[in-house]
C-alpha cells in the first residue's frame, strides 16, 4: 500500500537495513513493526516472555535486568526476554538510530496499511513518538528461531556517500556538480526523519529556480536557494519544487539515516548501473543469510 | 496523440512527462493501480504532478524495468480518457475569512490595495485545479490564484500555522490540513477535516481535482466545527 500520491510519506524505519537485519534474526516478516530509537535509547518493561534483537547504531550500556540479575545485551543477536524483565538502553554510539525488533513484531493498529508512526505530525493521527506508560501489544514468544541467521552489520563510520544524478542534474553547472564531490559537508543539528540538512559548504553560484513541482523519493538531494543541500528522509515531502541535484543510492541510505549531527560527510557521483550493482550486493547480504523456515 | 518522455532521475526512480502539457490531464488513479499491479514488487510508488508522474522502482529490480513500456501505458491512458473538465465534479471547501482565522487578510489588503470583500470575492470567484500534493499529507497546491492576489511568501515563515488555514502565495492557494510551519499568507480557515487516516480515501484531493471555496460566516464555522464535519462536499 502506498499513499504518496496523497502526500503521505513512505515513513517506516529510516535505516531499512538494520531494521531488516533485526527482523531476519528473529525469523519475522521483513516488514514487521519495530521500535526506532534516535540518539538515546529508553527503558522498556516486558509484560510477557518475548524475543528481542537490537540492531543499527551501537547502543551504549544496553542491559536487561530481572529480579537482581542483570546482563548486557549484544547488538545483532537474539535475546529471550522473560516477563518482568526491564530493558535499559543508554545513548547510541557510531550512529543515531537503533532498532528494537521483537519476535512477531509490534502489533499496534495498522492505518493506511502501515504501522509506521509519522512522528513529525502527530495531530494527523498517523501515530506519534512513544511516551512513558505506553503499552505495546506483543505476541508471546513460543520458541527461539530454529536456526540463527548470520548477518553482516554495516560499518556506519564510512564517510563517503554515493549519489546518482537526480531529476534536475542538468540544470546545474559542471562547477556546481563538482563542488558537491570536492567539498566536505557538516550535518546540521536540525536534521531529522524529514530531512538531513547539510552545512559547512554550499553549492556556489546561482541555484536554478522555478522548477515545476514533481515527485520526490527518500534520498533525493534538494538544493534550496541557500545552496546548502537537504537529503530527504523517509518522512520527507512526497513532492517538491526545489531542484534535485542527485539522489543517494539505495545501498547508502542507511549511512544517511545514521549520520550524527555535526559529523562530516563527503559525496561521490556514481552511475545508475554501478548503483544497481551495489544495491544487489547489499540485498544479497540479507538474502544469502536468510535461514530456512 | 500525446506521448510521454521519460528519464531516470536516480537508479530507482523515473520521471515521465508530457510535452503537450496544455492538453495534459493527470495520470488516472486506475492507471496508478494498474502500474502497481502490472509490476508487483517492482513499482513502489506512483506520484503524479502537473504535466507528469514520478514512479519509484525497487532498487534491485530497477535494471530489469523497461521505462518505454511504462511510457506506452501512460500515453495510452492519456489518449483513451480525454479530459472533460467541465463535467468533473468540483470539490467545494467552506472557508471563513473573518477574525481570528484570517491572520494575514489585513496585510494582503495593504499589499494589494484591495478591500477585504474584494480579496474574498477574488478568492471564492475562481475554480482551482490541484497541480500537486505534498509538503504535508493532504496539502494540495491549487492553481491558479487571481492575478490581483499574487504576492511572494512571507519573508519569515510562521512556525505554527493552525490546522485548516487557507493560505495564498504566488500563483497558489491551499489549505493546511494539519498544524505545521508555513510561509503562506493566511486569509481564512475551513472547519472541514481535509486529512483523516480513518477515512477511505483519507484525503478528498487528487492531482487534477477541481476545487472552489465558499464563504461562510463565523457562526456557521463554529457550528460545522462543533458537528465535526468529516469532509468537503463534492
Amino acid at each position: 500500500m502506498d499513499y504518496r500520491h496523497l502526500g503521505v510519506p513512505r515513513s517506516g524505519a529510516f535505516d531499512t537495513y538494520a531494521f531488516r537485519v533485526g527482523n531476519l534474526l528473529l525469523g519475522n516478516n521483513p516488514s514487521d513493526a519495530a521500535i526506532e530509537m534516535t540518539m538515546v535509547g529508553g527503558r522498556f518493561s516486558a509484560q510477557s516472555d518475548m524475543l528481542v534483537a537490537l540492531t543499527g547504531a551501537r547502543a551504549h550500556d544496553a542491559t536487561m535486568r530481572r529480579n537482581s540479575t542483570s546482563c548486557g545485551m549484544r547488538m545483532d543477536s537474539v535475546h529471550l526476554v522473560e516477563a518482568g524483565t526491564e530493558i535499559s538502553i543508554g545513548r547510541l554510539t557510531d550512529g543515531v538510530r537503533t532498532y528494537m525488533c521483537i519476535g512477531g513484531g509490534v502489533q499496534i493498529e495498522a492505518l493506511l496499511g502501515s504501522r509506521s508512526s509519522l512522528v513529525s505530525y502527530p495531530q494527523l493521527g498517523l501515530g506519534r513518538a512513544l511516551l512513558p506508560g505506553d503499552l505495546l501489544p506483543i505476541e508471546a514468544a513460543t520458541a527461539m528461531p530454529a536456526s540463527l541467521a548470520f548477518v553482516k552489520p554495516i560499518d556506519y563510520r564510512c564517510e563517503t556517500i554515493r549519489i546518482t544524478p537526480g531529476a534536475h542534474w542538468d540544470a546545474f553547472t559542471a562547477n556546481q556538480r563538482e563542488h558537491l564531490t570536492d567539498s566536505t559537508f557538516v550535518v546540521s543539528d536540525h536534521s531529522n526523519r524529514v530531512g538531513i540538512r547539510l552545512g559547512g559548504s554550499s553549492i556556489p553560484g546561482t541555484i536554478p529556480q522555478g522548477m515545476r513541482s514533481s515527485g520526490t523519493i527518500p534520498g533525493d538531494m534538494q538544493i534550496p536557494p541557500s545552496g546548502e543541500p537537504i537529503i530527504l528522509g523517509v518522512d520527507g515531502p512526497t513532492s517538491g519544487g526545489y531542484p534535485v541535484m542527485g539522489c543517494v543510492i539505495e545501498a547508502d541510505l542507511p549511512l544517511v539515516a545514521q549520520l550524527p549531527p555535526r559529523s562530516r560527510v563527503r559525496f561521490d557521483w556514481v552511475a545508475k548501473e554501478a548503483a544497481w550493482e551495489e544495491n544487489a550486493a547489499r540485498a544479497c547480504l540479507l538474502k544469502g543469510s536468510q535461514h530456512e523456515k | 496523440m500525446s506521448r510521454y518522455e521519460w528519464r531516470w532521475t536516480s537508479e530507482r526512480s523515473l520521471h515521465f512527462w508530457c510535452e503537450e502539457s496544455e492538453s495534459m490531464h493527470p495520470v488516472s488513479e486506475s492507471l496508478q493501480q494498474m502500474l502497481l499491479t502490472a509490476y508487483p514488487n517492482i513499482v513502489r510508488a506512483v506520484v503524479p504532478s502537473a504535466g507528469g508522474v514520478m514512479v519509484e522502482i525497487d532498487a534491485v529490480q530497477a535494471k530489469h524495468v523497461d521505462p518505454g513500456s511504462i511510457a506506452a501505458m501512460l500515453s495510452k491512458d492519456q489518449n483513451s480518457s480525454p479530459p472533460d473538465s467541465s463535467a468533473a465534479p468540483v470539490l467545494e471547501i467552506l472557508a471563513c475569512y473573518e477574525t481570528p482565522f484570517a491572520l494575514d487578510l489585513q496585510h494582503v489588503a495593504e499589499t494589494t490595495g484591495l478591500t477585504k470583500d474584494e480579496i474574498i470575492g477574488a478568492h471564492t470567484g475562481r475554480v482551482y485545479t490541484v497541480t500537486s500534493i505534498g509538503f504535508v499529507p493532504g496539502f494540495g497546491y491549487l492553481s491558479s490564484l487571481d492575478k490581483t492576489l499574487r504576492m511572494p511568501r512571507r519573508s519569515t515563515p510562521r512556525t505554527r500555522v493552525p490546522s485548516g488555514s487557507v493560505g495564498i502565495a504566488e500563483v497558489h492557494t491551499g489549505v493546511y490540513p494539519v498544524e505545521s510551519a508555513g510561509g503562506w499568507h493566511i486569509i481564512g480557515r475551513t472547519p472541514v477535516t481535509l486529512f483523516d487516516p480513518h477515512r477511505t480515501p483519507p484525503s478528498p484531493l487528487r492531482v487534477g481535482q477541481r476545487v472552489k471555496f465558499r464563504r461562510i460566516d463565523p457562526d456557521e464555522f463554529l457550528q460545522l466545527e462543533a458537528n465535526g464535519t468529516d469532509g468537503a462536499e463534492p
